[in-house]
């Protein structure tokens, strides 16, 4: 499926992203700390031991598609935080 | 982070889907062309998937999600990964990590990264502080997934460090605690381990080719088992977990097999090659130095002067210069262990403070979760440190669930849990000098499950 060429980009990204490994898990500390207590519990139930988001679908009462579409916005909100912080130590 | 194209709101949803529902082959296949040639989609999903990763180890899930588990062909349950007191260091490698194995989800029907050719095993997990040096003495760069060629060396350092590899024939191998490995061979598997323990699964090897291991002592020939090996200049030590392991002594050419649930020492001295049943960790311990201090001791200067009546010998805490601190450390036998945790057990030590300050014990513990090693560190820090006490010989009893268990977070009120094994004790005490000597130390099973501290008569 892949040709060697795009494999080695994918190696030099990750070998870039991973350099930075450890300012990112602070910054994504401080970041879960910003997000709703409601939002943060959803986080924590998504990746607690055997969370999945079928489990907290069911329990909550929705959509698979409804509970994923609301993590993934969730991710986006840390994603764009944590670059945020990052950025901002890094200058 | 909002999407400025289609494109980039195809890769969220994308990557939506791989990360929280069973991704098929064709969305597979577009999420491919997605990242062909475009670094910022490369960027963006490297980014998502290291924050799966990151969320995973901060919201404490132990098992990998299920796209690690693709990613490195896990199978359910087989691959724990660590917290507690794992350091700050290694909780950043390992996400980095799980963000290097996220290429090979990409990769169906493939799954590897170009492989130089003498190319032979793969690193899959890794604790402490873990080197891994090229068959040219080189270090290599670690992280999860990174591929090691035939002649390279692994070290771990410390008795919490380990680190497994696995070979294409899932062949699996733990370096743990202080020790060494050297792997070699192509067709024929072959490590060699001067000092420390390896623990080994080895899936069935090709007919005349076994793989073999060699340590000072011994050679090793194992055609498909699971086994357990302490080695050090002295003696190696073989406990075939599984199937069958040869052991043929270097010195004398003398070979036994040792079967499953069984154990051979080969020392220097020659000693008859006995295969004994592997007896269960014990649930006391204890070294009260009358023979003087044992050479596996890690930590401590025997003395027999100053002692308790009909005392012949005790320790006294040697300054440690890397961290400035007296102490008293018990030898790190990480594949016996010293003894395992029950729910009374307690630790007691007779002691005398020339200048009574503060004193920390400390024991570490392992467990064998899923084939993976798992350390605690566990720490109590209540003994009375009163002037009045200078040079008073007290003994203190203390029982193992009033210590606390280190945590990313510091020590934390979690006792040691029953089963764990102890495999080292340290005492210690500031600098400067307080003069801590310890007359015994011991560990029994039974007490009144309170700390008490009573002079010695």
């Amino acid at each position: 499926m892949f040709d060697d060429g795009l494999l080695e980009q994918l190696a030099e990204q990750t070998v870039v992203h991973a350099k930075r490994a450890n300012e990112r898990l602070d910054a994504l500390r401080q970041c879960l700390k910003l997000l709703s207590s409601r939002h943060r519990a959803l986080i924590e139930q998504r990746y607690a031991t055997g969370g999945s988001v079928k489990a907290i679908a069911e329990q909550a009462g929705r959509s698979v598609n409804s509970v994923s579409v609301t993590l993934h916005a969730l991710r986006q909100k840390l994603l764009e935080c944590i670059e945020h912080k990052v950025a901002g130590e890094g200058a | 982070m909002t999407s400025p194209d289609g494109e980039g709101d195809r890769l969220h949803d994308l990557v939506r889907v791989l990360l929280d529902e069973e991704i098929g082959e064709a969305k597979l296949c577009e999420l491919s062309e997605l990242l062909r040639d475009d670094p910022a989609a490369m960027r963006r999903y490297l980014a998502y998937m290291s924050l799966d990763a990151e969320l995973a180890w901060e919201c404490g899930r132990a098992e990998l999600s299920p796209v690690e588990k693709r990613a490195t062909g896990a199978r359910e349950g087989s691959v724990r990964r660590r917290r507690s007191w794992l350091a700050r260091g290694a909780v950043g490698a390992a996400a980095a990590a799980v963000a290097v194995v996220a290429i090979f989800i990409l990769l169906p029907g493939q799954q590897q990264l170009p492989i130089a050719a003498d190319s032979m095993l793969i690193l899959k997990h890794l604790s402490g502080e873990v080197r891994v040096s090229g068959g040219d003495g080189q270090p290599v760069n670690l992280a999860l997934g990174t591929r090691i060629s035939a002649g390279a060396t692994a070290t771990t350092l410390g008795p919490t460090s380990f680190a497994t590899f696995a070979y294409d024939d899932g062949t699996r191998i733990l370096v743990a605690g202080d020790s060494q490995a050297t792997f070699s061979g192509q067709n024929q598997k072959s490590i060699e381990t001067l000092r420390g323990t390896i623990s080994a699964a080895v899936a069935p090897q090709p007919a005349g080719q076994p793989l073999l291991v060699t340590t000072q002592q011994a050679r090793l020939e194992v055609l498909g088992t699971e086994f357990l090996l302490a080695a050090s200049a002295d003696e190696t030590d073989l406990q075939a977990k599984e199937g069958s392991v040869k052991l043929t002594r270097v010195a004398d050419g003398e070979s036994v097999v040792v079967a499953q649930g069984k154990r051979v020492e080969a020392d220097v001295f020659l000693s008859d090659l006995v295969v004994r049943d592997a007896q269960p960790p014990p649930s006391t311990w204890g070294e009260d130095f009358e023979a003087g201090l044992p050479h596996t001791w890690m930590a401590g200067k025997f003395i027999s002067a100053g002692l308790p009546d009909r005392s012949r010998g005790g320790v006294q805490a040697q300054l440690d210069k890397e961290t400035q601190i007296y102490g008293v450390t018990s030898p790190h036998p990480w594949s016996k262990g010293l003894f395992v945790i029950h729910a009374d057990t307690h630790l007691h030590m007779t002691y005398q403070m020339e200048r009574p300050d503060w004193v920390n014990l400390f024991f570490i513990t392992r467990t064998d979760d899923a084939g993976l090693p798992t350390t605690f560190l566990h720490k109590f820090s209540g003994l009375p440190a009163a002037r009045a006490d200078a040079g008073r010989w007290r003994t203190a009893t203390i029982p193992l669930s009033d210590f606390q268990r280190k945590s990313e977070r510091g020590f934390e009120d979690v006792p040691p849990r029953v089963g764990e094994l102890v495999f080292g004790i340290s005492c210690s005490a500031p600098k400067p000098n307080r003069g801590l000597v310890i007359d015994r130390i011991w560990v029994t099973q039974g007490g009144s499950g309170k700390v008490v501290v009573e002079d010695v008569e």
